[in-house]
């Protein structure tokens, strides 16, 4: 008996010195999960369990943060005051969702920038990021990525991200800026967007970790559901063309389910990134060359926001870039560039980031937006060498 | 102190480091794999320290292992742990030398449900932040070492050779499965808490007596079965289950517990563990520890 209140009793002690004094860390609103406008929850943790430090109580009480859950490891917080939007930046009550993946590397500050700009002009929504956002390993490179997503932000558009392999790289620098939530839910409007952590070396989702997308998949009721993870779903398999092989990477297992899933739930469209080259498919993993208009969801892959280009499938196009999607009344009207002007939607081409190859200036290369192709081979792209080619992966 | 010192511990340590990743390119990363090499001499640890003589140093030598993981705690708390930082590491392998130190003995502390309910007490409370399972091995040595010493080492001829290996082996490639499963949520030490529930009831003499029936290979057969069919939902039973048998597994092997060859086998169980389910480029064989994937 004695030992066993001698261990409680060095346990809490050691838990107060620990724990003393009292520090917080706030989980969400986070970078990316996002931050300026809250979505909900506010997620803290605390190093002594129902003690909140000051400054953070000062913050809930501005925040209007009152409808607070306790746990042992801190609270969740909820505000009354609504602090979403229900209705669209556009005033044609049409919903923007801008999908970039794949960011600049450090010293590609420029593309970010143009990108920002670019986005004052778009207008969206919200702004889905879906993996490999800096390529850095340094603190500094994830201060620059935070950065990046809090001046989009202040311009309106709520920024959602998920890691990608790259950020396995540096997993405590992006646990320290993004928090411990690798994948997680956001309600933004009709829209519900559940991001997930497709894992480096595994290219797969554990098994928890899909068990919660089932649950979240199957509570959204008349919600229109947007999911994003950094490796795309399908192969290019018949359409692989260039460096398929080399950086083709998909998801690894239990994609059949996945693909099932998402196709019963009416998922407007799964978001990824990783290969740095455009592409969709169909719920039957077909390459989409064809048109931009058909039924099901949207397995849509986004080229690269500033790093190395490269080919994956037969699409000839290769530029950095960004898909915007638009929906109305719930329902995805676009979601791919009119490149040719014809007023209508190409098949899978992105948005162009850049408009003319002297919008970007400088030590960096220019980037001619000119077709590929079919012949063209991996030596022969539109983008000369880059100082900064951190690519790799699958 | 060998449950401490392995799950608490050696399991804490190790999943840290898989959290954090490896970067050799830092010094202090080099330095955070030094809890290898104490595993590795360890077995020259115990005996050197065992003199009743010396018990005067062995309690300060428990009290600093203690402040060495208060300090490690204090600074990593919240902040997710980073190896490359040479501060913690340090504190990290002095404190593993300190734990390594003890690991190896028997106390009569050490018999009963006493240090699995110290590994549920101490999972439960990591759920807060992976560090604090460090905090618990830590404090280990002070709490166990109170009321006995070095002298009551008991020695006692151990079961099948097959068990000294095969169940440190087995822990390592399934116990950690959670961890690798939830990340860092604190679903993931929920398993393992149960795993020290599961462990102290296998120590109550009536659930103690029935399991001794059992042989050893049915018990090691059991243990690898229960372990691949880990699932997220039915977490907490398999944690119990997986406690029961290798409680009593524990209680079959030798005693001094052969504690550095011991630690060896449960490290290269873990990091066989995260290899698989990394799946480190050997497609299907992660189905070993990934049923169903």
């Amino acid at each position: 008996m004695k030992r066993v209140l001698l261990s409680v009793f060095i346990t809490l002690v050691a838990l107060l010195a620990v724990g003393w004094p009292p520090k917080a860390r706030v989980d969400r609103p986070l970078a990316g999960l996002p931050l300026v406008n809250p979505s909900g929850p506010m997620e803290v943790a605390l190093s002594l369990p129902f003690v909140v430090p000051n400054d953070l109580r000062q913050k809930m009480k501005v925040g209007g943060f009152t409808d607070v859950s306790w746990t042992l490891s801190g609270f969740t917080a909820r505000s009354l005051a609504e602090t979403m939007p229900t209705k669209p930046r556009d005033q044609s009550g049409r919903w923007k969702v801008v999908h970039i993946a794949d960011l600049p590397p450090p010293g590609r500050d420029d593309l970010l920038k143009v990108f920002v700009a670019r986005m004052s002009e778009v207008k969206p929504d919200l702004i889905l990021a879906s993996g490999d956002l800096g390529y850095g390993n340094t603190a500094a490179d994830f201060d620059r990525i935070t950065t990046f997503f809090k001046d989009l932000e202040r311009q309106g558009a709520l920024v959602v991200a998920c890691p990608g392999n790259h950020e396995r790289k540096a997993w405590i620098q992006y646990l320290r800026h993004f928090g411990p939530d690798t994948w997680h839910r956001v309600d933004f409007g009709p829209f519900t967007i559940l991001s997930l952590d497709s894992e480096h070396g595994r290219d797969q989702f554990t098994p928890a970790q899909f068990a919660w997308f089932k649950r979240e998949l199957a509570n959204t009721p008349d919600r229109t559901v947007l999911v994003q993870l950094h490796h795309p779903v399908f192969p290019s398999d018949t359409a692989a063309r260039g460096e398929a092989k080399g950086s083709g990477g998909i998801l690894g297992a239990r994609r059949g389910e996945f693909i099932q899933l998402c196709k019963d739930a009416k998922v407007a469209a799964v978001l990824s990134g990783h290969w740095h080259s455009d592409a969709v498919f169909d719920g039957d993993g077909r390459l989409r060359d064809d048109t931009w208009d058909f039924p099901g969801t949207k397995f849509i892959v986004t080229t690269t926001l500033g790093n190395e280009i490269r080919r994956v499938t037969r699409w000839p196009k290769a530029y950095f870039g960004y898909h915007t999607l638009v929906f109305l009344d719930g329902k995805l009207l676009s979601y791919t560039a009119d490149l040719d002007g014809d007023g209508k939607p190409d098949p899978i081409a992105s948005e162009p980031l850049l408009r003319s190859r002297y919008e970007v200036t400088g030590a960096f290369p220019v980037i001619p937006l000119r077709p590929l192709t079919p012949d063209n081979q991996r030596n022969d792209r539109v983008i000369s060498p880059q100082p900064h080619s951190n690519a790799g992966g699958r | 102190m060998a449950l401490a010192w392995l799950i608490l511990y050696l399991g804490s340590w190790v999943r840290l480091l898989t959290i954090s990743g490896l970067n050799f390119h830092h010094g202090a990363v080099v330095l955070a794999m030094a809890p290898l090499g104490i595993v590795t001499v360890q077995k020259f640890i115990p005996g050197a320290l065992h003199a009743p003589a010396r018990s005067s140093f062995r309690w300060v030598l428990a009290f600093l292992t203690g402040l060495l993981s208060l300090d490690f705690a204090w600074l990593t708390l919240l902040r997710f742990y980073d190896p490359a930082e040479w501060q913690p590491t340090i504190l990290l392998v002095l404190m593993g030398l300190g734990i390594a130190t003890f690991a190896g003995e028997e106390w009569p502390s050490d018999r009963g449900s006493g240090p699995w309910l110290w590994v549920f007490l101490w999972m439960l409370i990591s759920g807060r932040d992976p560090v604090l399972g460090l905090l618990g091995a830590g404090l280990a040595p002070l709490v166990f070492h109170w009321g006995n010493d070095a002298r009551t080492v008991e020695r006692m001829p151990g079961g099948t050779r097959a068990m000294n290996w095969m169940l440190p082996l087995l822990l390592g490639l399934f116990l950690p499965k959670p961890w690798w499963d939830w990340g860092l949520q604190s679903a993931s030490v929920l398993p393992l808490a149960a795993f020290g529930v599961g462990g102290a009831i296998a120590s109550i003499r009536p659930f103690a007596n029935r399991l001794r029936l059992m042989p050893d290979w049915v018990l090691i057969s059991t243990l690898a079965i229960t372990g691949l069919l880990y699932a997220p939902s039915w977490g907490l039973p398999w944690g119990a289950l997986m406690g029961l048998l290798a409680a009593s597994a524990f209680r079959r092997l030798p005693k001094p517990l052969p504690i550095g060859a011991f630690a060896g086998y449960w490290i290269l169980g873990m990091l066989v563990s995260f290899i698989l389910q990394a799946n480190a480029w050997l497609p299907g064989v992660r189905h070993f520890i990934w049923l169903g994937n």
